[in-house]
């Protein structure tokens, strides 16, 4: 029981968004999805769950063709970043409809959420906030208990207390109820702690799918002379070098090997900067 | 399940549009009601005049169908409903128009019954003069609003689903057209295309004289034409507008 993507395509005319991708999102787990602006994460996660079309490819969900497939479809939920929701609707409305498409939705948690992030469910969109929208598609999504729960940028425009309840509320409803949720998101420091998980989009290809913990064991850093790390390197996952003077530092994907010159440092890096070297390097 | 639900929300969702248009029709019978009370005004019997909440009722049925989409598309996607039960929850929406063609005859014959017009009967104009029975004018109503409801629909998808200027060059080719088959008709003394087609459409005969069966036939084939081509627009629409690309 999973999403698998197979040879997955995308095009806008003639620019390539997604480029035979191959994913699998597994039960009960919390994946993260990276990648720079305009990478595709938002198109993958519009594909899965039938708002827009794939040119070639596969997916399917716990074995079913997910186009235009009722039976598949039911157990997605995606909060996206576009607000799908009538603007004269009123939060309270929005939880009330989620409730009736999506019958496991928790209506008790929905407005329980409300209160501990401060929203005003007697509101109507039109007059919410950026943050206030964010909150009320997170919560809606959260609350849907749907089997596949897609956040799409789950964090826009909320403040540092909201994005931290967010994902105390994250952990804590998968606790409750396991499901597989794919966050995706820029802020790559604050979701580390929250996902087992990561995806990273690069170039129109996947370029890494695997466990937060295996990937922050593998991944280190290495300072020394120019000389001794481009010696060190060889025939290693590299994944780039930062020059400063006399000395380099290599970022490095790889079963760590201890060093035959004592003049190498090695320390760990967190995700954010694998993240970094993965899609290319800074700017 | 979700069809239900999506059926639900629509019917809801216009409900409350449906009061407000209603509201303002009991407000149209009422000022010449309360004219005639305070100012002895004479509003006299103007019989095509009583037709005029018949085409109220056609512009609102064309407006329902025209906002049906975007909106409750957007909504039923974001609420995991795939396009096909999205239009299915419109075809089983098009029965509203009954209760349209219903609520038209009652304020129809409220507005008679204020001005005192020359006929008292549950029916339009047309129908007294011709003779027909109640359930023969619903019908037809029916029939036509659902032909305006279907079309606001599907000028909708294609005003979402075709940029603006193909929209605006369709307009300008369908206009010269249009004049020109005027002209064209003028001269060889034929009734022009424009005006040929929707008579046929409406009577089932071009000289705008009501046949029965033809008008029945005609009014739900233009149905079947106008949701056949929403069904193929919209299946095919990305959330944003653009096209299945394949």
């Amino acid at each position: 029981m999973s999403i698998k993507i197979a040879d997955l395509t995308k095009k806008y005319g003639k620019n390539i968004v997604l480029k035979s991708i191959s994913l699998e999102f597994q039960e009960e787990t919390i994946y993260g999805l990276l990648g720079r602006n305009g990478v595709g994460k938002s198109t993958l996660l519009n594909i899965i769950s039938n708002r827009i079309f794939k040119n070639s490819g596969e997916v399917l969900v716990d074995g079913e063709n997910a186009e235009e497939n009722t039976k598949a479809q039911e157990k997605i939920f995606l909060m996206s970043e576009t607000n799908l929701y009538p603007e004269t609707m009123k939060c309270s409305e929005i939880i009330k409809w989620t409730k009736e498409f999506y019958p496991e939705t928790d209506v008790a948690l929905a407005f329980e959420l409300a209160k501990k992030f401060s929203l005003d469910t007697s509101k109507k969109i039109s007059a919410l906030s950026t943050g206030q929208r964010t909150i009320i598609k997170f919560i809606v999504a959260i609350s849907s208990n749907a089997k596949y729960t897609f956040l799409d940028e789950p964090v826009l425009g909320l403040d540092a207390n909201h994005r931290a309840l967010l994902y105390k509320t994250i952990i804590e409803e998968y606790a409750k109820n396991p499901r597989t949720i794919v966050i995706s998101t820029h802020l790559i420091e604050e979701i580390a702690t929250v996902i087992e998980k990561v995806v990273v989009l690069h170039d129109c290809k996947v370029v890494l799918a695997e466990s937060t913990e295996d990937l922050l064991n593998k991944g280190y850093s290495a300072k020394g002379s120019i000389s001794d790390i481009e010696e060190f390197v060889k025939h290693k996952n590299c994944l780039g070098i930062e020059k400063i003077g006399g000395f380099a530092t290599a970022y490095l994907l790889d079963e760590k090997t201890e060093s035959i010159n004592e003049n190498i440092e090695f320390s760990k890096i967190n995700l954010q900067k694998l993240f970094i070297e993965l899609t290319g390097g800074e700017g | 399940m979700k069809l239900k639900s999506a059926l639900k929300y629509r019917c809801q969702k216009n409900l409350k549009l449906i009061g407000v248009f209603y509201l303002a029709l009991s407000v149209i019978i009422l000022v010449p009601f309360i004219a005639k009370k305070l100012f002895s005004y004479s509003i006299g019997t103007f019989e095509d005049g009583v037709d005029m909440f018949y085409y109220l009722t056609a512009v609102f049925s064309f407006a329902i169908g025209f906002l049906s989409f975007k909106e409750e598309q957007d909504f039923f996607v974001q609420n995991g409903a795939i396009r096909g039960q999205a239009y299915k929850s419109f075809i089983g929406y098009l029965p509203v128009t009954v209760v349209f063609a219903l609520a038209e005859r009652l304020f129809t014959f409220l507005l008679c019954k204020v001005i005192k017009a020359d006929y008292s009967h549950f029916l339009s104009t047309k129908a007294a003069i011709e003779n027909r029975t109640f359930i023969e004018d619903v019908l037809y109503e029916t029939l036509a609003l659902m032909c305006f409801l279907c079309l606001g629909y599907l000028i909708a998808i294609i005003i979402r689903r075709i940029k603006p200027i193909y929209i605006i060059l369709a307009t300008v080719l369908i206009s010269v057209g249009l004049y020109a088959d005027y002209l064209s008709s003028n001269t060889n003394r034929m009734l022009p295309i424009f005006a040929y087609v929707p008579s046929l459409i409406y009577f089932g005969s071009a000289f705008n004289e009501l046949v029965p069966l033809n008008f029945v036939v005609s009014h739900v084939l233009t149905i079947c034409i106008l949701l056949s081509l929403s069904y193929i627009l919209a299946l095919g629409m990305s959330v944003n507008g653009k096209e299945k690309q394949k």
